[in-house]
Order: C-alpha cells, then structure tokens, then sequence
C-alpha cells in the first residue's frame, strides 16, 4: 500500500485535484500540524473538502513524525493507504525527507503530490525575480546560542545581489508564532551580538503575510517600519531585498505599497546607475 | 576573672591587626571542642562562668545540644590580655563530624591559625589527620591541645611518668603528621616544641590547662595534678585558678599563631591565583584598610528575623553599611545593609569593620558561601578566590513529603533555605512522580537535616528508607558511533571511554576546572596525567560528575553554532545514563565529526540532544558499562580481644581491611566497606566489642559493584524509579 505525501498549499482551497484523489482513496489522513500553519485548516474542513467519507484522520506533532514512529507509519502502509497532509509543499520543508527514504528502503510505494509552497509564492506574490534569491534561512528564537548564521546568510546573498526569503520560526507545542515585529528585534540583536557593523535595520523588506489566503497582505518598507505591522494575518515571512532590477521596482511600490519616498529615492540611484 | 568589654572597646582593638588573631578549633568528634570553646567564652565575658561546660554555648539548636555535636559553623569575638596588652580572637567554630567537611573546609580560607584538639585517651584518629591536613594545605598554623587529662587519671589510672609518656606519644605523632603533610618552609617553622609552650594539655571539662614552660613557671608537676584529683572537687577548684584553662590557650595562641597581617603575606600567595604583581593583591598581602574592598564569604545562614547573614574574611579594604559591593561569582551587585561583628550568639552592629577580620553582612541576597565580595571598582579585574575543593560528593538520597499536603510550599521553602546555608545537602524534585528528593554526605547528615526541618522550621514529614546515589562508568573504550537526530538530517559521531584515575583526581580536587583557562588546563593534563596537549586544548565542558566532553572535528560547518546545544546535550546524557538512569562518572566523550543541517529551523535542541545522547549512550552501553558504588573508610579502635569480631563484621559488608596496627591494648583497624552495607554498622560494631569499639567515618571512593551484584542492582533501582527491568540495548538507539 502506498503513502501520499499531500501538498495541502497555504490554504485547503489550494488542495489539487490530484490531491483530493488520493485522499479518496486512503484508509488513514496524517495532518502534520508542526511545520506551518494552515490558517483556515480544520479536521471538520478536510472532511468536507472529501465529502464526508469515514476515514481516520490524525494530526501529528513532531513526535508523531520522527524517531521511532516513523518505523510505526511505514508498518501501517503495510495495510493500509497512508495520506499524509503536510503545509505548503511536502519535501520543501526537509522535514519529512527520512520517512520518504525509510519507505523506499521498506518497499513502500510513495507518491508525492505536490503543493503551493512560500518558496515559489514569495517571488510570485512580490514580483521578486525568482532568479534573484539566494539561499533561505529560517529566523529561529534564539534561545541558549545565537545563531549568528542567519546574519551572515543574507549578507551572503546581499552581497551578490541575492534576496533573502526568511521563514519564521514556530513552535506549536508552546502556543509560539514569530510576527514581523518580533523577527525584526530578533535579527536586530544577532546583528548586535555576532558583531556585525552593518545596518540591517536600514535595509528593505517585503513582509508576506497569509499569502494564499483571502486576507493576503504584502508591504515593502525599511526593516524598522515594517515593526508596525504585527497584526497582519499569520504566517508571516520576510524578504529582504538587494539589488533591484527596474521591473523589480516598479513591483515593489505597484504591488506592495513601497512608500514614495523610498521609490523615488531608489529610481533616482538605478537611473543614475543605468546612465 | 569574667571582664565584660563593650562593642565599641573591641571594634578599636581590631583596628590594630597585630592584636587580632583569626582562630579555628578543630577535632575529632566528641575530643572536646565544644567544651573548650565554652571554656573560652566564659572568660571572655560572654556568657556566665558556671554553665560552661554544661552549656555548650557554640551549640545553640536544640538538635545539636541532644547530640553533642556541634552542626552550624558559629562565630565569636573574644577578648584577652597578655602581658598587659589587649588582644581579639576571632574564633570561628568548625564541625567536628566528617559528615560535614565541606563547611570546615570553608571555615579554614577564613582562618589564619587553628587549635587542633587531641583527646588524651584516644589520640590522634582519622579526622584529626584529615583535618591536620586541610590545615596544611590552607597554610593554617596549628598549635596543639591535648584535652581530657582527668580521663587518664581518673578512667585508666595512670602514674605520672605514663602520663608524660601519652602527652609525648601524642606530640610525636602530631608532629609526624604535620612534617608529612606540610611543605617547606612551614614544616620546618611549624613543628611543635613543647619546650616552647607551643602545646597545652588540661581538662575542657575541668577549666584547667599548661604548657611546659607554665608549669614549670608556677611549679606544678604530674603528681601535684593527679594528687589534685585525688583530693576531689576543691583540688580541681584549685588547680583552676592556678593553672586557668583559658590563660593558657589564648597565650599560646597570641604567642604562636600569626596576626591576620602575617599571616595574609604568605597565604594570599597561596589561596589566591590573579595576578600578585597588580595593587590588588598588593593590598592583600599588606592586609591594607585604605585598599579596595575583598572579602570571602565562608558561611552563610537564614537568620527568621534578618534573612541571609553572610559571614566571611575581610583581606583588603573595609566594609561599611550602605555600600554597594560586587559579587565576583554571582557576577550581581548588592548593597549592604548592615555590617556586625559576632559577641557569643549575637551579632553586633558596627559602622565599619576593616581588612583582617571577619565580619557579618546583611542585605546579600545572591551570596552564597565561598563568593568573593569586591568593591565595585575592581568589578571586571577581579579574579574570585579559587572554588573551594570538595572533599565528599552526596551519596544518600531520602524521598521527603509533609505529613500535611498544604504544608508543600513551606517544605519546599524551607528546603530552599537549608541548601543556601549547607549547599553540600541537594534538593531535586523528581519530575514524574513530583517527589522532593533530599540528597547528603552520609545518613547522620541527612538525619540531622531532617530534625532540622522539624524543629526549626516546625514541619512533620514523612521520609522514605534512605537510597544510595550510585553512579553509572565504563571499563573499556567504545568504537566511534553514529548518533541521529529524530529527522535524521543531523549526525554526530562520537566515542566514549574511561577517563584515567589521575585525571578523575585533578578534576575532584578542583586543580583542572571547567571554567579556567584552556592552555593552563591542557599543560596541567599534559604534564600530570599524560594527555595529548592539543586534545586537552579541545576540551569543550567538565561536568559536575567528572565527565569530560572534547570536540576533535575539523572543518564541520556550523559547529560552532550548534556547540552549546551539543554541550547541553552532552550534559543531559551524563546527567542519566542508560544503565539506571544514575550520573555517568568519569568518562571521556570525544565528539569526532559531526553533519548539521543547513537550516537553523532544522537543528535545534529537540534534534541535537536526541543525537548527542544516542551516540553516548551506544558507546556507553558497548564499554563493558558498570555501576560505582560509593565506600567509606573506617577507623576503629578496640582492645584487641575483640578485633576478631571487626574483621568479621569488615567481611560480612563486602569490606576490606586496609591497615591493622597495635597501639598497646588496643588494636586499630582502618578498612573500607560499601555505604549500602553501612546502615546498622554502629551497632554491629557496638554488638562486636561490648561497646568498646570508638570509631570514625570517611567517604573513601566509587568502586564499581561486584558484577554478580550487578543485573541485580540495575533491575532494582531502575524498577524504583518506574522504569522498565530491563537495561535497554545497544540497538534502541540506532534508530530506522
């Protein structure tokens, strides 16, 4: 029997038609409830979506999908059609990489449907050039050791002319989801701590908030204004913007609201530069 | 003659620090050290000459009065004249039982001179040799006290010249142990010479006491002593106000032991590792009051009225109320409330006590004994007076709960409070069963503990069968092992192996520490216990239980990101092994590459623990894993008609005798035995020699247990603690 690794996207309308297929044909529904959030998922949404067929479903904690149980999921695809649901696209994430291997090893057959993840989403909502992003880094809490790796990776990648899609941290099992304020204090004070002179508080970014869903917001400012918007819907992510291509620009105060001053500010330094 | 002196007579006497001594009484249990302090606080007008030795001043819990033995180190300030000069003693009161070692140990840093209490029917036994050489080692001065004359009078009957033959034997073998621990130029200087009066012999309990030269000076020989006792009470009045018991020690005491501004030259050198050449320790070694502020707090107590009092040695500056002072440790700055001075069982208030003297503070919330307290200027420079050594790990542990349910979180309160003045007791809750675990040197300690709570603090509890701390080791080393994260995206390859006996020493006497510099460290491990000084450069963490994590990677990126949180997982395996779940002690980890997920998200502690511990625990269980049990030493002495019965009992407790000597009638066994068969060992021993058995106890070592004990043993404890029977195997921590 197989396991369906599911994409459910940023939203259940996102579900495939592929993916609504397999979910018709599985014994049990595993929803990872860990890695991100899925603001208008509930078990009662996903039964409906499969028009109330009776079938199990489970969601999973980090426990649920590690360790020892991933021996325990592999043995039940040995009875049973096993779906697992999992945010945005499934292997995206890394997270779920040793229950594909595990299974192929087992001989389980795996069918990975596939989902609308940040990934390709922050380029495609921004107008950010997915050519232009360079590696992304998940903005943890820093808690016990300042993970000053997150500061050099978007140094990195500012430095060749890369944006920096930063992913918040989450911790479900303590009620914890990072916003924009919070992530610009955190990326503030790693600055400050791993001794970095640079003014990443000078630097543009676009903050991507509940992109996929009906209340979708997206606002380009300088890292410090962007403190402001906290309220917006969940989940929120960051980029941080390098050099922009002209077209990059326009998208920027066009689709996501850069203040004028900035815009005019930016077009006079690119037209100085193209002459 | 009483002389009651005022507060403000001795505050300006200590001003003067050649008429200031720092002093200790130290003993084997039960030689008299209470009573001689009695003695000596009687004539120093502090409380009434009549009930001393009755009284037991020193002792004033309820507790301790019952058992006769001193618990809390308590401090006074005597006053005495010699040669018409006034003079401070300082006298701080150290514990008589080994049980309690670590507080003496702390009372010593704060002592420049000791007097060493002797009793003249049992001689010199285990603790005055441990405590002889604890002196040594703090460079403090001894002079001698043979106590209990009247006992070799009355008890044994012994002429004159055998007397004189004890007092000799005695001073000999003092002397012999002083010139095996001490080192030059102190051994030479500090052997006693009778003939100097640097040894006094009396009766505590009688008020009376000489020196060769006194007696000599005032014409008293052996026979006028025992025909004194012989005359009954009014020979012992007379021989009192002939030969005062108090003019004799405090002479020889002023006369031999060091003043603190003596004393502070040579010992600050010793016990204090910054830098000598910088002003700091220019102003401890010169003792000087204009200088900044140190001070070493060796005790602290939770006064109900007052909060924590803080007691401790000032080497330079002065103290005042209301100033703000650094806590070096604590890294925390605190103001001081209030500043005294003891008198008997009371503090006194002063406005300012200055360097050389002890003093006691208030308003020091975060300070605990063995911090070191500077003025705020010297916040950043200032290195901390060396960690105190511990002699004796806890190995008893009790499960403790109130009698009555809504006395919880006064228990834990009070518990709290206890393990701030005697951090040798730990207190851990046990987080699945919500048990408060007490854990002590030894059964008298946590029995002592105990009484406390209910009489002090007035809470009934209900106490579990006392349980053996045992600890978790290997015998061999360990292939390198692959450990997995949960997501299996972090890897660490890691091998375990038995840390050397010199390097287990170095780390439990505190000469190799955690927190000190990395290339002092590696030359101390190269030099004294052979190891590779590029391995010891890359020692990563020291923990608690002697357990020493190095990282021996190159090049793995984000290794340095992650360090802390595999050094944290490194302690947690450690913490609880696999065999027991009990700490792991003495064992080397060497972390030897390591692959770490790109994304931080990806490789946080739920990922690294998992994967450090896993890789520990797989080289722990393949290296021949065994459990420490903990032994104590023990010295008995019985006449030899009954030693048969010793040995019997040594070999029944899977002990061992390790030395046996004739000491006339009475034959001395030292032997070593396991703690777990030590419960009923006082009475075994009374059974076996008619009650005639005196002896003294000592934590010895871990030993592993026989390995036809050992299944056994695993299954018990670890069924205890709700685990299952089994040990788990190699295999459940490789994973899919």
């Amino acid at each position: 029997m197989p396991i369906y690794f599911i994409g459910i996207g940023p939203s259940l309308k996102y579900l495939s038609l592929k993916a609504l297929e397999a979910l018709s044909k599985a014994d049990l529904i595993i929803v990872d409830s860990y890695t991100s959030i899925v603001p208008d998922f509930s078990v009662e949404g996903l039964r409906k979506a499969i028009g109330y067929r009776s079938v199990e479903i489970f969601t999973a904690s980090r426990e649920g999908l590690e360790g020892e149980s991933i021996n325990k999921l592999i043995e039940v695809a040995g009875e049973k059609n096993v779906a697992l649901l999992i945010p945005g696209d499934p292997f995206i994430a890394t997270t779920h990489d040793a229950i594909r291997i595990e299974a192929i090893k087992a001989g389980v057959r795996i069918e990975v449907i596939h989902g609308v993840s940040i990934y390709s989403m922050a380029p495609s909502a921004t107008g950010l050039q997915a050519y232009k992003f360079g590696k992304m880094v998940t903005l943890v809490y820093p808690r016990g050791s300042m993970p000053c790796s997150i500061i050099d990776v978007i140094y990195d990648n500012y430095s060749r002319g890369l944006h920096t899609l930063l992913l918040f941290d989450l911790k479900p099992e303590e009620g914890l989801v990072m916003r924009i304020s919070e992530a610009v204090d955190v990326l503030l004070a790693l600055e400050k701590h791993c001794n970095d002179t640079r003014n990443l508080g000078g630097m543009i970014g676009v903050l991507v908030a509940g992109l996929g869903t009906p209340n979708q917001f997206i606002k380009a400012d300088l890292l410090e204004k962007l403190k402001d918007y906290s309220n917006a819907p969940l989940p929120q992510s960051l980029i941080i913007v390098s050099k922009l291509h002209p077209m990059e620009l326009e998208a920027l105060y066009y689709q996501c609201s850069l203040p004028k001053d900035l815009y005019d500010y930016l077009s006079n330094q690119l037209r100085r530069f193209i002459k | 003659m009483v002389r009651y002196k005022r507060v403000t007579d001795i505050l300006r006497i200590m001003k003067n620090l050649e008429q200031v001594r720092n002093i200790g009484i130290t003993a084997h249990v039960d030689h008299g050290k209470t009573t001689l302090s009695d003695s000596l606080l009687a004539a120093a007008g502090i409380i009434s000459e009549k009930v001393a030795g009755e009284a037991l001043a020193l002792d004033y819990l309820d507790v301790e009065q019952r058992r006769q033995m001193t618990v809390k180190t308590a401090n006074v300030s005597l006053y005495h004249e010699y040669r018409g000069k006034p003079y401070v003693i300082n006298l701080i009161d150290t514990p008589g039982h080994v049980d309690f070692s670590s507080k003496t140990t702390r009372a010593y840093r704060a002592i420049d001179g000791a007097i060493v209490v002797v009793d003249a029917v049992e001689g010199v036994m285990t603790q005055t040799e441990m405590y002889l050489r604890l002196l040594m080692e703090e460079l403090v001065r001894p002079v001698l006290y043979i106590n209990k004359i009247d006992r070799l009078i009355k008890e044994l009957r012994l002429t004159p010249a055998e007397i004189q033959q004890r007092l000799v034997g005695i001073m000999k073998e003092f002397n012999s142990l002083l010139s095996t621990y001490a080192e030059e130029p102190y051994r030479s200087r500090w052997l006693l010479d009778p003939a100097k009066g640097q040894v006094v012999f009396g009766s505590a309990k009688d008020r009376w006491g000489l020196t060769v030269p006194l007696a000599q000076d005032r014409g008293i020989k052996f026979s006028d002593i025992v025909a004194a006792y012989e005359r009954g009470r009014e020979g012992i009045a007379e021989l009192q106000k002939l030969a005062p018991l108090h003019e004799a020690i405090l002479d020889t005491v002023i006369k031999y032991l060091p003043n603190p501004k003596e004393a502070q030259r040579y010992r600050i050198l010793k016990l204090w590792h910054g830098d000598l050449s910088s002003d700091v320790a220019r102003a401890m070694i010169e003792a000087d009051p204009n200088g900044p502020l140190v001070m070493v707090i060796n005790d602290i107590k939770f006064d109900p009225h007052a909060g924590l009092v803080a007691t401790g040695r000032i080497y330079s500056g002065s103290v005042k109320p209301g100033e703000e002072v650094w806590l070096v440790n604590t890294r925390f700055s605190e103001r001081v409330l209030q500043v005294s001075l003891y008198m008997g069982l009371y503090r006194e208030l002063a406005d300012e006590i200055i360097a050389g003297n002890i003093a006691a503070l208030l308003g020091l919330s975060k300070a605990r004994a063995g911090e070191t307290i500077v003025s705020l200027k010297l916040k950043d420079s200032m290195v901390p007076f060396e960690k105190m050594r511990i002699l004796t790990e806890p190995v008893v542990t009790v499960s403790i709960e109130p009698k009555t349910p809504s006395d919880l979180p006064r228990l834990i309160d009070s518990l709290h409070k206890m393990s701030i003045e005697d951090p040798s007791l730990l207190i851990k809750i046990n987080e699945e069963t919500g048990e408060y675990l007490l854990s002590g040197l030894g059964t008298l300690h946590i029995e002592i503990a105990l009484t406390l709570l209910k009489e002090f603090y007035g809470l009934d509890v209900n106490v579990s069968q006392p349980l053996i701390v045992y600890r978790e080791s290997i015998r061999e080393g360990s292939d390198v092992f692959e450990g997995k994260s949960p997501n299996k995206h972090n890897k660490v390859y890691i091998h375990v192996e038995p840390l050397d006996q010199r390097t287990i020493d170095l780390i439990a006497q505190g000469v190799v520490t955690e927190d000190m510099d990395p290339r002092d460290r590696a030359k101390i491990l190269r030099d004294e216990a052979g190891w590779d000084y590029d391995e010891a450069r890359r020692i990563w963490a020291i923990d608690e239980n002697i357990d020493v994590f190095v990282d021996l990677t190159s090049g793995v990126q984000y290794l340095r990101e992650v360090r802390d949180t595999l050094i944290q997982g490194f302690r947690l395996s450690m913490k609880e092994g696999p065999l027991a779940a009990e700490p792991v002690r003495g064992v080397k980890v060497v972390l030897h590459d390591a692959v770490i997920h790109e994304d931080p998200a990806h490789r946080g502690p739920g990922q690294l623990f998992p994967a450090t511990r896993n890789a520990i625990y797989i080289g722990l269980l393949t290296s021949k894993p065994t459990l420490l049990e903990p032994l104590i030493k023990i010295d008995v002495r019985v006449p030899s008609e009954f030693i048969s019965g010793v040995t019997a009992i040594v070999a029944k407790k899977r002990g061992r005798v390790i030395d046996m000597s004739y000491q006339g009638p009475i034959v001395r066994t030292v032997a070593e035995l396991p703690v777990a068969e030590s419960f009923d060992l006082a009475e075994a021993l009374r059974g076996a020699s008619a009650g005639k058995a005196l002896w003294g106890q000592e934590f010895s070592r871990w030993a592993p247990v026989p390995d036809s004990m050992l299944l056994d043993l695993v299954k018990s404890i670890r069924e205890r603690k709700g685990l299952k029977p089994e040990p788990p195997k190699p295999s459940d921590f490789i994973g899919p």
